[in-house]
């Protein structure tokens, strides 16, 4: 499972390096962010400029990331590709999240 | 469970690409690798016909959520049966069949009813594979033969 995390503002991004999150690596994906996410109390932005594929085992490990987080901090997604962009508009999860075009866009975003 | 080592994926010999009328046909166990081997043997079968990169995606969504559906429920008990994957393309349209030895799928599945069965609002972390593929396939039937399932799916292509 290949992630690193960076601070951007108030932000942690997670820049995910791998190609596709399908049912093969999504449990190994939920503990690697959710790990990552509880070392910090900042809201998580999950860069997935990589991710080219998506399915709905890993659109259940991005849920599931999300709760890990708990209600006090949100979990943003940046750089969707359109594959991965059909999933989460086909499921209806695009209303849950906020979504970036680059993690970037977060600091001027109007989501406060 | 068994090991993945001694599991060997097969394909038919010399297979006529997908713009030659040729069929791809793979039999493997399933396992959630074995699924993405399958993947990219599909996506190699039909590069030569220049799909547009969003069809090319659907067509790789649906079947990944297919053939995870029968690596997860059809052999709940992780015991990696035999998954046989035939794919044609025929008259502007791609027709994948899948067959597994497992459990026999409810036919609800398949059945489209005209509305979702869940609720983002919910947060749901599973329960999307079937709304993908009802959402995406351009046909879909199911047919349970002795101790097969057999699913159909069908996506045109122009």
């Amino acid at each position: 499972m290949e992630l690193s995390a960076r601070q951007l503002g108030p932000y942690l991004v997670v820049d995910i390096s791998e190609q596709r999150i399908d049912a093969a690596i999504a449990i190994a994906f939920k503990d690697a962010v959710r790990d990552i996410g509880a070392k910090s109390s900042a809201d998580v932005i999950l860069n997935l400029e990589a991710v080219k594929f998506i399915d709905s085992s890993g659109l259940g490990a991005i849920v599931a990331v999300m709760k890990s987080l708990g209600s006090d901090r949100r979990l943003h997604l940046a750089c969707l590709s359109p594959a991965v962009e059909q999933v989460f508009r086909l499921t209806r999860m695009d209303s849950v999240f906020t979504i970036h075009p680059a993690p970037e866009a977060a600091l001027n975003g109007h989501e406060g | 469970m068994k090991g993945d080592t001694n599991m060997v994926m097969t394909r038919q010999t010399n297979p006529q690409p997908a713009d030659g009328g040729g069929a791809l046909i793979v039999n493997f166990r399933a396992s959630a690798i074995k699924v993405r081997e399958a993947l990219s043997m599909l996506l190699d079968y039909l590069a030569p016909l220049g799909l547009p990169q969003d069809r090319i995606d659907t067509i790789q969504l649906v079947l990944a959520e297919v053939l995870n559906n029968v690596t997860e429920h059809a052999y709940p008990d992780g015991d990696g049966g035999p998954i046989y994957l035939r794919a044609i393309v025929e008259n502007a349209q791609l027709s994948v069949i899948v067959r597994d030895r497992g459990v026999p799928l409810p036919p609800s599945l398949i059945l489209w009813d005209g509305k979702d069965g869940f609720d983002p609002s919910d947060l749901p972390e599973g329960g999307f594979g079937w709304h993908l593929i009802r959402s995406l396939a351009s046909g879909l039937d199911h047919n349970r033969l002795a101790r097969w399932n057999e699913l159909k799916v069908v996506f045109a292509l122009t």
